[in-house]
This record gives structure tokens, sequence and C-alpha cells, in this order.
């Protein structure tokens, strides 16, 4: 899986640029958990803020190489994410082949996004469940 | 433990969610001999529980109590006969009763595992209502205050360890939405299902949490826990007390007494007369501004986090939302409470809001939301506690 695309490698490695990487990283990462408002937070702080750094003058060429930081991150997250979801069930099926029940809970990727969900039946309470233990596993309370 | 008495089943829920029916006795065995399981539904709160337990795949709720959150332990020197049965710990009411005979423990302060010891005796005593025989295996979803870290996570399982054989910890809000669902109208139209759209507002002892529930398990974000709640209000009143009526002489429990009895927000409702006796003598005290500025400091503190996360509702879904405001939790016994809140958003130009209140049966609605838990929860969704 090409986890680092091509033009990663191309573009600048200055401080402020890698540090955008990863707060762009952190900001993919917390949008994949749920945690939308707290990925907004970060964009329109710590993110606007490593960008004005970065690309001190701004201008349109700034911001489209600006942009494609963010896609490439996105994408990186995306890929990481797909690797997990298929390894996640992997190493839980062993798992279970070895500790059978003792302090295990379920695993399931966390929830994707934060809208109203469907109907209350169209989701069962364990699905619910499912979500927090997700989140617990995050770090969330 | 002796004290333990077999109370009758509550009468029926409020019509705004009906609940199943209780049924009576405690879990049978299992043909095979194994021991039978029985599930608990736990609201473990700092001032007061609701234990609910039933069988799985079931709706029957087999034991609803509502118990003091107080454990006293007999004081040394006190003689046969005095306390039923010489038992040394009583629970809860008994406890409370026999107030001059027991140091009194609180297990909890602000939802939180306060003192280790008296929470595990606190945890035996439930294991004991829901299941007299003490045979069962027992499974108990529990509620944790919304902004529960690890630490007070892991002071629940302790207390738990060798009490119950799995648990599942929950917060509160999320379970009180549970609870609230009507779920033979789930599927009706123009049913607003509060687990898919809706708003808790949950005022305890402890914290107030205010939680944004829209058919996905609530995030950090979505839930904000504010450490002002109907303590915060008896100290305010306490204080404000003791500086208009210096000597009174009032205990901390008798200002709550007077607080449950007249509370109130919004304008003043002087002449608000409450007669007291203070060293053996009836007086009447004048109240009203004293009650009213403690409670109305509740607002203020609420108030803000309701609309931080109305705003960060999705348009589509804020409408409906603002129809789905519903307040739980000791403190939705505050006169006037929904009234006031529903009038400050609409001042503040909040679409049609809609704030109501959960109704008599606040005290339910996490355990109930608990219970409905541990009957939907998956095999390995459980936690097993060591023994
Ligand atoms: N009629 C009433 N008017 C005002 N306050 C009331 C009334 N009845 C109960 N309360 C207050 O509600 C609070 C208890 O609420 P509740 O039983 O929901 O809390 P808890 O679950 O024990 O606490 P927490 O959720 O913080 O752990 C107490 O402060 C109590 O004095």
């Amino acid at each position: 899986m090409p986890l680092i695309p091509l033009a990663y490698t191309l573009l600048p490695l200055e401080a402020p640029w890698t540090e955008a990487r990863r707060i762009c990283r952190r900001v993919w990462l917390l949008r994949s958990k749920g945690l939308i408002a707290e990925a907004q937070r970060i964009e329109d702080t710590e993110l606007a803020a490593v960008q004005v750094r970065a690309v001190p003058g701004g201008g349109l060429e700034a911001d489209a190489r600006f942009k494609a930081l963010m896609t490439e991150e996105r994408e990186r997250m995306d890929a990481a994410v797909a690797f997990a979801e298929v390894l996640a069930p992997m190493l839980s099926e062993r798992l279970r082949v070895f500790a059978p029940e003792r302090g295990r809970t379920g695993m399931s990727p966390a929830p994707e996004r934060k809208e109203p969900g469907p109907g209350g039946e169209a989701r069962g309470i364990a699905d619910y469940i499912d979500e927090m233990l997700a989140q617990d596993r995050a770090g969330s309370p | 433990m002796s004290l333990l008495t077999i109370e009758r089943p509550p009468a029926p829920t409020s019509a705004s969610s009906p609940s199943p029916a209780v049924t009576q006795g405690s879990a049978p065995r299992t043909p095979s001999g194994k021991p039978t399981r029985l599930l608990i539904g736990l609201d473990l709160g700092t001032n007061k529980s609701c234990i609910l337990a039933g069988p799985p795949e079931s709706t029957d709720i087999a034991v609803s109590k509502v118990v003091p959150s107080v454990v006293g332990y007999v004081k040394d020197g006190i003689v046969d006969g005095i306390i039923t049965g010489n038992v040394r710990i009583l629970y809860g009411e008994d406890a409370l009763r026999q107030r001059l005979h027991v140091e009194l423990m609180a297990p909890l302060a602000e939802g939180v595992i306060a003192r280790p010891e008296a929470a595990r005796d606190f945890m035996q005593h439930v294991r004991l209502l829901a299941d007299p025989s003490g045979k069962a295996e027992i499974r108990a979803v529990v509620g944790v205050p919304a902004n529960a870290g690890e630490q007070a996570r892991e002071g629940i399982r302790r207390s738990a360890q060798g009490i119950f054989s799995r648990i599942l910890l929950i917060p509160e809000p999320f379970l009180a939405a549970l609870g609230f669902r009507d779920d033979s109208r789930v599927k009706q139209p123009g049913y607003v299902d509060p687990v898919v759209n809706s708003l808790f507002i949950d005022i305890g002892a402890g914290t107030s949490d205010v939680c944004l529930v829209q058919g996905y398990f609530p995030t950090r974000e979505d839930q904000i826990s504010i450490p002002f709640a109907g303590d915060a209000i008896d100290e305010i009143i306490h204080e404000e007390l003791n500086r208009t009526y210096p000597n009174n002489g009032l205990s901390r429990l008798s200002v709550r007494e007077i607080k449950e009895a007249h509370a109130y927000v919004g304008p003043s409702r002087k002449p608000l007369d409450v007669k007291v006796v203070i060293g053996g003598k009836g007086r009447t005290l004048e109240l009203a501004d004293a009650i009213g500025s403690a409670c109305n400091a509740l607002i203020e503190r609420i108030y803000p986090a309701l609309t931080t996360l109305i705003e960060s509702a999705s348009s589509d879904s804020v409408v409906t939302l603002l129809q789905n405001i519903i307040v739980t939790g000791g403190g939705s016994q505050i006169r006037g409470i929904d009234t006031v809140l529903q009038k400050k958003l609409a001042d503040d130009g909040y679409e049609s809001p809609k704030v109501r209140l959960a109704g008599q049966d606040f005290q339910r609605y996490v355990a109930l939301g608990a219970l409905k838990a541990a009957r939907a929860a998956r095999e390995n969704q459980w936690q097993v506690l060591l023994d």
C-alpha cells in the first residue's frame, strides 16, 4: 500500500511545513474519530497560524500548495484507517483465541461523522455501545 | 444486612415514557443448576442511587429501588437491641434513620467514588437488593458522569470487583435518553426518538450534565459537565441564611429539605415564608431571595452550555432538536426551570424552543437505560471483573 504518495516527497520540508503536516494529520485523525468540533477548532486556530508562517505572503500558488498538503495528509490518514480496519478484526480474532473474554471489549472503528444518525430502531443499542467503546479506546470519556 | 426488605414495586411510570412491568421476586436457578444470570441497571448517584434488575431476554423488571447513597457504620458501644438485628452496617434510609447511632458515609462525591470502602459495602448492598438469594451471576451496566475519566471509572470497577461478574460503564446522559425513550412508540410517525435527536439536561447533586444525543454515541464535544448542581445550591442558600439569620443552627440536610420544598427559578416569588425550628422554637424566615438567587445561579451556569451544544448541532437537525430539550435529575424539580430556560432561548431568537421535564420518573431513567443496555450488550462488550 503506497502510504506516502510521491508528491509528498516533492513538497518543501522546512519547519512550518513539517508542522503543518503534523497538524493536518491530527485534524484528519480527529475527523475520522467523529470529533468534528475539535478538528474544526484546530483547523481554525493552529493550522491557520502555521499556514501564515509557512506562506507569509499568501497568494494563489501558496494556497494551492497548502491545499495539496491537506489532501495528501487526508489520503495518508484514509489509507492508515483502511489498513487498520483490515488489521483490527484480524488481530481481534487472533487475540480472541489467546485471551478469551477477560477484560476484552468490542472492536469497531470509531464513529466517522457527527451527523444525526438514522432512526432509533435502525441502529441497535449494541451499535451505540460499540461506538462508545471505540471512543473509549481513542481516549474520549 | 439483615435489614434488607423487599419493597413493593413503585407505581406504574409516567405517561410520557411507559416502562416495562415490574415483577416481584429473585431469579431462580436454571434446570442445569448453573447460576441464573441477572442483569442490573445501576444509576450510582451522589445523593440517591436507582437499582433496576431483571432477567436477560425479557423486558420484565424484577427489582426496582431508589436508595439514598449512604452507608452507616454502627458506632462502637451501641447497646444490643438499639439496631435491629444488631447489624454493624446500615444502608440508605435505614442508615439515615439511625443517624445518631451510626457514622454516615457517602460513597460518592460529585458523581465519583470518594470513599472506596463505603462504595464496596454499598455495592454489596446493591447486589443483595437485586438478588436476595446471593446466588445469581450478576452483570451490571453502571451509569458514569459525562466527564468521568479513567480514574473515576476504575474506582467503580474496583468497588464492583468480586460482587458483579461483568460490568459495562456508560455515560449517564446517554442512558437517560435511552431510558426516557418510549420503545413502543419508536416506529410511530411523529415520535421524536430522544436517542436520535434530543438535548438532555441532567441536574444532579454534584454535577449538571448537558448532552446532545443525535443518533450516534455522544462524543466528548457533545457533553458538557458543570460542577454546579443541587449541592452547590444548598451551599449558597446556607451561606445566605447564615448571613441574614446568624446562629440559625440549621444543618445542611435541613437546608436541602427547605430547598426541595421551595426551590424556584425566575422572578422573585416574594413573600416566601418558611417555618423552621431553631433551638426548639418555631420561627418564620423569609427565604424568597436566598432560594431564588441560588437557583437562578444554576440557570446562569447551564444556559451557556445549552446554547453551545445547540449551536454545534447541524442545521438539518437543529429545528427538531429545539423541540426536544429535556430536563431530568433532581434539579428538574426546581419550579419554573423548564419555562425559564425555554423563555431564555426564545428571547435569544432560537426557533420555537420547547423545554420539557422528564417527569416524576426522573429518578429511574438512567437505571432504566442501563438495564436496556445490559439486555442489548453483546457478549464481547462486557468487561470481566477479576475476583
Ligand atoms: N423538589 C426539588 N427541588 C429542588 N431540588 C431537588 C428537588 N428534589 C431533589 N432535588 C435535588 O436534586 C439533587 C439530587 O438529584 P439526583 O438524585 O438526580 O442526583 P444524583 O444522581 O444523586 O447526583 P449526581 O447525578 O450528581 O451523582 C439534590 O441536590 C436534591 O436536593
